[in-house]
């Protein structure tokens, strides 16, 4: 039972919560601008590209190097806001920002292939990756800070839609672009503010994988499409789908590295996405809106 | 950027003539394979002549998707892979024939295409991007790990391009460059000629309106699969000649990039337009080439490209037009010519005839459409409650009614937009139910509030359009002269003669509305539904209306009409239903219409009395 638990189970919860945090990331950018900024991968892996760049090029404390790369991250995924996302903002045409935000996705993956010669390297920042062991079952320090991040994020998130005038503000945008416009919200700075929120979970996920995952120029977009696929399963734009889809993709994928051999889990995790679309398209939690998105 | 157009360099005919891809294409595959031959086909110009083409084949594909038909598929690196290794595979260890090996590539990327294209055309752009995206990755995957079949990450080498089965000796290289070029060719006038087709034209409709597109009895699904599975095919087919023409094919060449890559071309070129994708896949062959001392900045260039392409030049390069096809309807004009002036003209309409109509539709007076007892709901609140109607062969039948009575709900509820939650509906006897498409094809037609007519499309084309869903059912040519004489009178000219076509764009919204009801009518309605045609209509434009229904009505037809413009109603109905709240007020001939005081009372509100005298329906919009 405890090597089910630590051989599946716990990298299964962790991967879910990874996922569950990339597709909070793509969930409140699509809900307020209907726009799936499909570069949002790139921006999860930019964030620790950025810390090691830092250090090692620069040799800046390693503090000083976290700051750093919330804010290159942050002054990037704003640029791309403006050029890739706002114009296209619930345009009702999907192909021009398939398009542009894929542009960006590349032109990042580009650039990030460009320090170390585009070498994967291994990120040594993080809060431990040797494991606690409690009554035989393996949980490392990093595992659990995701899972907690993972968690209060989720909470955070929801709480910030319902409770808070911005998230209120946001959601009217997502409801109704012109509604909103005619009470005085300004659909140009909310869809800022929804990229800055993506953007900032981008970073904490960032650094937060980067210790397992490591950093590597492919990886953005394996993120992307996994991330996508548990939104896509959840249901696009609900928050609490994007959790039960992040759940999905975490414990499929770790089906396939466990019993049927990791070179299966796009297969399998492509699989469950057709499964999903040719049963509810809507996915589990969307609404026929979100599915015209 | 725009060229010079061909039409104003070159006489009318000369330029009919050297605008066909079969014309215009063999001379430029003639210059290539000249090129070819002076210099040798292993050569260094020889090898990117040969590319170009190679790569031309698969941006010409995927434009049967990106922008014949508005979707984007980011399968093109899978389709390619399936083609190259495909050919590699049968060459290098079965020793199969470059004929056999290449069309066998070709027809499995169909087929495959056809399989994923089929579920992943129901998800609309997001899903099949991604669905296609996915392919791509497992087929990657598929290659890295197959490793006996594939080889794995060294790839496969030994791909001689071998004359006949069992042989030994490769072809001449040139006869390896002559099948590129040809098949080139061939894609090329292949593309145009799908651009031109009914599949071309379908894919446009599906693209610009999918609702307008389902009305006249054109199935989306079924036209985005075969535009999925044809790119398949053909993106399967220059792999193949991929494989060939470099003689190694390993997995670093068939990655996602790759698909974004031929995106790159189709955009850049110009989607959906004639040469455009040549034209890109030239470009973006020849120029890496170049560039390819400075690392990575290929890459930067088409991420960049896509960005700059969106948002400032989402036309490309060579921007579509549509083709002049006005040609096609000159069989239909001849006989329009004889019946009005067609020259915009007030003329009245055409006594009414008495012919059989085309498909022979009950006889005049027969019940051809009958409405039972139908309800409509939306979540708990009903927009239509028990309401029964029959329009017989023959007859306009008018629904008037305040806003918000249920009007276009009930169109909505016939043409199946919105099926009906109770009650039944019935054409000439016989349940009339399924999809909006299927609706349409029972002989079904509608009209919308707002005209729908699809801007990629010429005007002539529009007709084309309901001309092939005629066909499909049979029925005469009569319908489509109809359809002339409607938009002779409203002032659109169809075919411009000089060889330029009438861009819809230009229409007013009176003609767009006249463009909207021909097409309608082209298409050989037994019953059409109308949605306030009439509502922006000048007073000219009114009696234009009013005689093409009557002379629709005059076919067998039966023709519903929702209307606020009671003049036209009282004029040309044979019966009124008045809606209220979702139900039936009041019924009768429409001379006792304005008689009717619970009419009156519905307009001017039940619960009040009212001081203002008016005319019981002038609401208007």
């Amino acid at each position: 039972m405890t090597h089910f638990i630590n051989v599946f189970l716990v990298p299964a919860l962790f991967s879910s919560a990874v996922y569950a945090l990339v597709a909070t990331g793509f969930n409140v950018g699509v809900r307020t601008t209907g726009v799936f900024n499909f570069a949002h991968g790139n921006l999860v892996t930019s964030a620790p590209l950025v810390v090691l760049v830092i250090t090692s090029y620069l040799g800046w404390p390693t503090l000083l190097a976290f700051v750093g790369s919330f804010v290159v991250v942050m002054v990037i995924a704003l640029l791309a806001e403006r050029i890739a996302i706002r114009p296209f903002m619930h345009s009702g045409h999907s192909l021009p920002w398939i398009l542009s935000t894929f542009g960006v996705g590349i032109v990042l993956t580009t650039a990030s292939a460009l320090p170390f010669s585009g070498d994967p390297k291994r990120f040594p920042y993080h809060v431990g990756l040797t494991p606690w062991n409690i009554n035989g079952v393996l949980l490392t320090p990093v595992q659990a800070l995701t899972m907690v991040t993972a968690v209060v994020t989720v909470l955070a998130v929801s709480l910030f839609y319902a409770r808070t005038s911005l998230g209120r503000q946001l959601e009217a945008v997502a409801e109704d672009l012109d509604g909103a416009q005619s009470i005085g919200i300004d659909p140009r700075r909310m869809s800022m503010i929804s990229m800055a929120i993506a953007a900032g979970l981008a970073v904490v996920t960032g650094w937060l994988v980067a210790p397992v995952l490591g950093v590597s120029p492919q990886l953005g977009l394996t993120i992307t499409f996994s991330g996508f696929i548990a939104v896509a399963v959840g249901g696009v734009g609900s928050i609490i789908g994007g959790v039960v889809g992040a759940a999905v993709v975490g414990f499929v994928s770790q089906v396939a590295t466990v019993w049927v051999g990791s070179a299966a889990t796009n297969a399998l995790l492509f699989g469950c996405l057709f499964l999903v679309y040719m049963t509810r398209p809507t996915g589990l939690f969307g609404t026929i809106k979100a599915r015209a998105v | 950027m725009r060229l010079p157009d061909v039409h104003s360099l070159l006489p009318a005919k000369t330029a009919r003539i050297v605008l066909r891809p079969a014309v215009h294409g063999a001379v430029l595959a003639i210059a290539a394979v000249a090129l070819l031959a002076s210099v040798d086909p292993f050569s260094y110009v020889g090898y990117q002549v040969q590319l170009v083409a190679v790569y031309a084949i698969a941006a010409l594909g995927l434009d049967v998707v990106v922008g014949m038909s508005g979707s984007l598929s980011l399968a093109s690196a899978a389709a390619f892979a399936l083609g190259a290794y495909t050919t590699a595979i049968l060459a290098g260890s079965y020793g199969w024939p470059i004929w056999a090996t290449v069309p066998t590539g070709c027809l499995l990327g169909f087929v495959a295409g056809a399989v994923i294209g089929l579920p992943a055309a129901r998800l609309g752009h997001i899903g099949l991007a991604m669905l296609s995206l996915g392919c791509t990755v497992v087929v990657v995957d598929i290659v890295m790990n197959a490793t006996d079949l594939t080889g794995g990450y060294g790839g496969l080498f030994n791909i001689p391009p071998l004359a006949n089965f069992g042989g030994r000796d490769p072809v001449d290289p040139m006869v390896l460059g002559l099948a590129i070029v040809g098949c080139t060719y061939l894609v090329y006038v292949g593309h145009w000629a799908y651009r031109t087709s009914a599949f071309g034209r379908r894919a446009l409709a599906v693209r610009e309106d999918p609702i307008g597109a389902k009305a006249l009895g054109i199935r989306p699904v079924l036209v985005l699969a075969t535009a999925f599975a044809t790119a398949t095919g053909i993106g399967a087919l220059s792999g193949g000649f991929y494989a060939y023409l470099n003689g190694v094919i390993t997995p670093d060449t068939i990655n996602w990039h790759l698909s974004i890559t031929m995106l790159a071309m189709v955009l850049l070129g110009g989607a959906g337009s004639r040469l455009g994708p040549l034209v890109g896949a030239a470009i973006l062959t020849v120029l890496p080439i170049y560039l390819s001392r400075y690392p990575h900045i290929n890459q930067f260039l088409y991420g960049a490209l896509l960005i700059v392409v969106v948002r400032v030049m989402i036309k490309g390069l060579l921007p579509a037009r549509p083709p002049a096809l006005g040609g096609r309807l000159a069989p239909f004009r001849d006989t329009a010519s004889l019946d009005t002036d067609g020259q915009g003209g007030q003329n009245p309409a055409p006594s009414a005839t008495a012919d059989a109509p085309g498909r022979g539709p009950a006889a005049v007076g027969e019940p051809l459409l009958e409405v039972r007892d139908v309800s409509r709901g939306f979540g708990g609140n009903v927009v239509l409650r028990d309401v029964s109607l029959t329009v017989r062969s023959g007859e306009v039948v008018s629904v008037i009614g305040p806003n918000g009575s249920g009007k276009t709900t009930l169109l909505n509820v016939i043409s199946h937009f919105y099926p009906p939650s109770a009650g039944q509906i019935l054409l000439a006897g016989r349940p009339l139910t399924g999809t909006p498409a299927s609706i349409a094809d029972a002989g079904v037609r509608r009209t919308f509030q707002t005209p729908r007519t699809f801007a990629g499309l010429s005007v002539a084309e529009h007709l084309l359009l309901a001309d092939d869903e005629r066909r499909r059912h049979g029925g005469d040519g009569r319908y489509m002269t109809m359809a002339l004489r409607l938009l002779a009178r409203s002032g659109v000219d169809v075919d411009r003669g000089d060889g330029r076509v009438q861009d819809v764009n230009e229409l007013s919204h009176g003609q767009r509305r006249f463009l909207e009801i021909a097409t309608a009518i082209a298409s050989g309605p037994r019953v059409l539904l109308l949605d306030e045609p009439a509502a922006g209509l000048s007073a000219s434009e009114i009696a234009i209306l009013r005689d093409a229904v009557r002379e629709i009505a005059a076919t067998g037809a039966g023709v519903l009409l929702v209307e606020h413009h009671v003049d036209l109603v009282t004029e040309i109905s044979d019966k009124v239903l008045v809606l209220h709240l979702g139900s039936e007020l009041w019924s009768g001939p429409p001379d006792q219409l304005k008689g009717a005081e619970e009419v009156s009372a519905a307009y001017l509100g039940t619960s009040h009395k009212t001081t203002r005298v008016t005319s019981p329906v002038q609401t208007g919009d």
